[in-house]
């Protein structure tokens, strides 16, 4: 094995070098706009660049000025996991059950708001509750819209890991040595779909914080998140302050896209094994 | 442990698509028996089990049921039946122990109750040391035997098996074969297994019901089946059978090779066919039969040798006989078939 290796890399090919530089050229392509963006976040002056020094009090500020839209994101993104999980788990089962047909329209269904527009789906809530004020200007109003478009995400991650893991037989296992139907669902379903669980969990948090375009129409004054807060800065503040706080998405959002990245290849290898 | 007897009432299948898996069948399994439902792939075996087991339902006139009470709208987890599935379905969330002892944790029994039954199942099915071990980590026959001990911890009144053995190696499957009949004698639980493997079938089973395209043929004790099948899909499906065409002429049955006396008042054959097993074919000297053939091939098996002979009839005979004989090819042989040895039958 690392003989053929050594083989190799003595031959390289034209076409290796080209690959090679086309790879590197698109890396650069979509990473020195991010590097360039962090280093802003903690230049003491944009303008005059790296010489006018380093400093971490643009991060400071972000947080002062922004602190209660951080906050709200992530209490939304667990109210929104909470409520995806109880409506999507239960469903998932549910469609699993059913007739191979109807199953497949009523998920169709279920995943409708993704091919409309979030502005859209945004115009219909507000036209629908927007003169029940008191919902209208909390955070639940949000907290609907959040849970309207991820719930999908999560009855699909678990419908999924069902289908591998061909729940189907091994419930007729369970209801055979008598378990019923409750029984089944806490001690054979949830129990063996936890990675699709997971899977749906982690994307509906990363969607729900990330989520722009539904929450900049049902926000107010008083409701902002973390994305509106980002457009917010980009509008209304100095590029350091807008580069900081780019930087405090970055670390937010990105342990979670690498945790699903991880969960997600698991969950293909427990499809596999079967 | 005692038995349960099993009867079904004229129940037939119909799917909502409208194919009929399973026509009007009545049968009955005494208390204690072991019976296999026996035949090819989409014959409606495996419904037949499913709607013993409860996980489908019989069309409106179908009745099950268990010693006297009816069982047909009980679902299958009151039923009390301990079910060995095709994919095994354990359960990949909980040991060897878990998955044991699921159907008694059901139940509620106390923990120690539990634990000593799962050690008595255990070591019935030769799982000993296995318990904590994970689904994954099993091999084949030791999954197979997973899935009876569980099948079997909750003591049920019956045991239904879905082809236990065929998701096996070859070589595997026949060494469970003879451990599953052992097992299943001692256990004297009424069992229905389904399978398409006739040797399985004649392994395990006191009686076995041969199916094709959703009916019963014929239930009968394996040797009875071999013997005197019903018809020629039996006879076919049960152990290779000779198909000796020809024309019956009084009781004379002449062939291309010769002719063959037929006993009286066997003369309502139709089609003009008879049936011989290959073992059932003697060769001798060609002087000394009035039915002749050519030896096409012989092939060592080690306990016995295979002859295919040519020129009996149009298809050829498979003939097996003792393996040291020395046969040429071309070589002309005599057949000598006892008339008891005749299968006369309905064509299917």
């Amino acid at each position: 094995m690392l003989l053929q290796r050594g083989n190799k890399m003595r031959n390289i090919s034209p076409s290796f070098t080209f690959q090679l530089a086309v790879t590197l050229l698109a890396c650069a392509f979509l990473l020195v706009p991010a590097v360039m963006s962090i280093m802003a976040g903690f230049t003491a002056n944009y303008f005059k660049g790296i010489s006018s020094g380093l400093t971490i009090k643009w991060i400071i500020e972000v947080w002062e000025l922004y602190a209660d839209s951080i906050g709200r994101s992530i209490i939304l993104a667990i109210a929104c996991l909470f409520f995806t999980l109880i409506i999507g788990i239960p469903a998932a089962y549910a469609l699993n059950q059913m007739k191979p047909r109807f199953a497949r329209i009523l998920e169709e269904f279920v995943s409708l708001p993704l091919s409309i527009p979030g502005l859209a789906l945004a115009l219909a809530l507000l036209q629908l509750y927007g003169t029940m004020s008191g919902f209208r200007l909390s955070s639940w109003f949000i907290l609907t819209g959040h849970v309207l478009y991820t719930l999908p995400f999560m009855i699909r991650s678990v419908l999924a890991i069902f289908t591998a893991i061909d729940l189907k037989a091994l419930e007729e296992g369970a209801s055979s040595l008598g378990a019923s139907s409750w029984q089944r669902f806490k001690d054979i379903a949830v129990p063996n779909a936890l990675p699709g669980i997971l899977a749906g969990s982690l994307t509906v948090v990363t969607l729900s914080i990330g989520e722009f375009n539904l929450t900049w129409m049902l926000h107010t004054p008083l409701t902002k998140t973390l994305p509106v807060g980002l457009a917010d800065s980009y509008a209304s503040m100095r590029l350091e302050i807008a580069s900081a706080y780019t930087l405090v998405f970055f670390i937010m959002i990105v342990p979670l896209l690498v945790a699903l990245q991880w969960l997600s290849t698991r969950t293909q290898k427990i499809g596999e094994s079967r | 442990m005692s038995g349960t007897q099993i009867q079904l009432k004229s129940c037939s299948k119909t799917f909502p698509d409208g194919t009929r898996a399973l026509s009007p069948t009545s049968i009955n399994v005494s208390p204690g028996e072991i019976l296999a439902l026996l035949g090819p792939s989409g014959c409606g075996k495996t419904t037949m089990l499913r709607i013993i087991a409860g996980l489908e339902s019989p069309d409106e006139t179908g009745k099950v049921f268990f010693d006297d009470s009816d069982v047909t709208s009980i679902p299958i987890e009151k039923r009390s039946v301990g079910m060995v599935f095709q994919s095994y379905a354990l359960f990949p969330n909980m040991s060897v122990r878990e998955n044991i002892g699921y159907g008694l944790k059901i139940k509620k029994i106390s923990t120690e109750k539990i634990r000593d039954r799962v050690d008595e199942v255990m070591a019935l099915c030769q799982l000993e040391g296995l318990g904590e071990r994970n689904i994954k980590a099993l091999s084949g026959g030791q999954r197979q035997r997973v899935a009876l001990a569980r099948a079997v911890a909750p003591q049920p009144k019956i045991l239904l098996l879905d082809e236990p053995l065929s998701a096996l190696d070859a070589g595997l499957r026949d060494q469970l074969r003879d451990e599953l009949a052992i097992l299943l004698r001692s256990l004297s639980i009424t069992t229905v297994f389904v399978t398409h493997d006739q040797a399985e079938a004649m392994a395990i089973a006191d009686r076995v019901a041969v199916m094709q395209k959703g009916h019963v043929l014929q239930i009968d004790d394996p040797r009875k089946l071999y013997t005197a099948p019903d018809n020629a899909f039996v006879a076919r499906f049960v152990g290779a059978a000779n198909e000796l065409s020809g024309r019956l002429n009084n009781n004379l049955f002449s062939l291309q090779g010769g002719s063959l006396q037929l006993p009286e008042g066997i003369s309502a054959v139709s089609d003009d066919k008879i049936y011989v097993r290959q073992e059932a074919i003697k060769l001798i000297p060609p002087s000394e039969s009035e039915l002749k053939g050519k030896v096409l091939s012989s092939t060592f098996l080690g306990n016995s040798q295979k002859i295919v002979l040519s020129d009996v009839c149009e298809r050829l005979v498979n003939v097996i006989t003792d393996p040291f004989s020395k046969y040429e090819i071309g070589q002309e042989v005599g057949l000598l078939i006892q008339v008891e040895d005749i299968l006369v039958l309905r064509d299917d």
